[in-house]
């Protein structure tokens, strides 16, 4: 038993108890392809099997090791590559920040208008019909609303927000507009809700439920 | 008894790392995997399927399917609670492709790995794989209690009680290292003694 081979034993030992880092999870992995390889199963089932005798566990004693590594080897490697899971995280954060926009445009549409503060109504004439056009992204193709933007408030997430929420909506837009709109919103949201349900990291949760969109106007 | 949550916490599980290895693509990971759960996977399809050839097919298909819906296991539970539910569904499967009823309520994972407090476990053992068992069962007790005190209580605070090796190191006042070199010695001790045991039994 040469001195490596001891100390190969010694990391798979500890790698059994969940001790060894990275490094060394790679360095055993490495030599499961060498000479040590036969040795360092044998040494790693083994542990495990003094572990469940010890904890009083059931195991049963056949070896089908041998057939699932060669049907394992007919299927395809994996492939989650660091890159593609952090372009995985990435699109749904913009797909949560889209929609966090969009709601925000459109809380804002909805709510002031008729209870903007008279600061606004300054800002509000002033802007112009092209502002509206925005990105091909932010509206359904070919809908142009014709809404009254305005800008960001403090003051228009206020103290009228409360009672103007479940106000009907009166914006000046068509009815076929409107619904337009609102089912425009509703399938972002659709899909939001979708892919942030697959999101591991509870720090990338939905950042809003279609819970109330006032269902008629 | 010592709380095993923060050691855990601490120490991890390999299980987590080796996954991950899978999911990038090293196979080899998965093989670790296979040759740890092989036993308990096979206990667990054995208490729905009796037949030896079968159950060793049944487990095999277990881990394949495993390894197959590998890339969408997320860590939300542990790998072996996953992997325990996967075998299940092949066992039941199993059946009913044979026209077989599965039992009409789920083994209790727990239940399903211990020795005792089952009849209908002990009716499936195989009675020269129960002896080699009990055979072993009793050298592994003979050789912790003859191993060295500092080695038995390393292997010992490790494996019954769940501790770290920090926390090891800190109940025998000695470095994370000496922790790490004693459980490899008290195990290969063991090892020794098991492969005489079983040279014996065969």
């Amino acid at each position: 038993m040469t001195e490596q081979q001891q100390r190969l034993k010694q990391t798979l030992s500890a790698l059994a108890d969940g001790e060894a880092n990275e490094l060394e999870l790679q360095r055993i992995l490495r030599e499961l392809d060498g000479d040590a390889a036969p040795l360092l199963r044998q040494r790693w089932q083994s542990y495990h099997q003094q572990r469940a005798l010890m904890r009083g566990e059931r195991f049963a004693a056949g070896d089908i090791s041998a057939a699932v590594s060669a049907a394992i080897a007919a299927e395809p490697a994996h492939r989650k590559s660091r890159w593609n899971s952090a372009l995985g995280s990435l699109s749904r954060v913009a797909v949560a920040a889209s929609v966090a926009l969009f709601a925000l445009v459109a809380v804002q549409q909805f709510d002031g208008v008729g209870n903007q503060p008279p600061a606004l109504e300054f800002a509000q004439e002033s802007l112009d019909a092209d502002h509206y056009n925005g990105p091909a992204l932010q509206f359904p193709s070919g809908f142009r609303p014709e809404l009254n933007a305005q800008t960001v408030s403090a003051r228009s997430a206020g103290s009228d927000r409360a009672s103007s929420a479940a106000l009907p909506l009166n914006v000046g837009m068509s009815e076929a507009d409107y619904l337009h709109s609102r089912s425009y919103l509703l399938n972002l949201l659709e899909r939001h809700q979708r892919q942030s349900a697959s999101i591991a990291n509870p720090a990338l949760l939905p950042v809003m439920l279609p819970a109330t969109l006032p269902s008629d106007r | 008894m010592v709380d095993n949550s923060k050691g855990a916490s601490h120490s991890g599980d390999s299980d987590a790392l080796l996954v991950e290895r899978v999911q990038h693509g090293d196979k080899r990971a998965f093989d670790l995997l296979v040759l740890k759960y092989q036993g308990r996977v096979q206990a667990i399809v054995g208490r729905f399927v009796r037949d030896r050839d079968e159950i060793a097919d049944v487990s095999q298909e277990a881990f394949i399917k495993a390894y197959r819906a590998l890339p969408k296991f997320r860590g939300d539970s542990q790998f072996y609670t996953w992997l325990y539910r996967i075998a299940v569904n092949c066992a039941k499967n199993y059946l009913l492709s044979r026209s077989r009823r599965p039992p009409g309520s789920d083994i209790d994972m727990d239940d399903s790995e211990q020795f005792s407090g089952d009849l209908r476990l002990a009716e499936l053992e195989n009675p020269e794989n129960a002896l080699a068992r009990d055979q072993l069962a009793a050298a592994l007790e003979a050789v912790i209690e003859g191993l060295p005190q500092e080695l038995r209580s390393a292997v010992t605070l490790r494996e019954y009680d769940g501790l770290s090796y920090e926390e090891i190191a800190e109940v025998m006042s000695c470095p994370v290292g000496t922790v790490r070199s004693r459980i490899f010695r008290a195990r290969e001790a063991i090892e020794a003694e098991i492969a005489r045991v079983r040279s014996d039994v065969e």
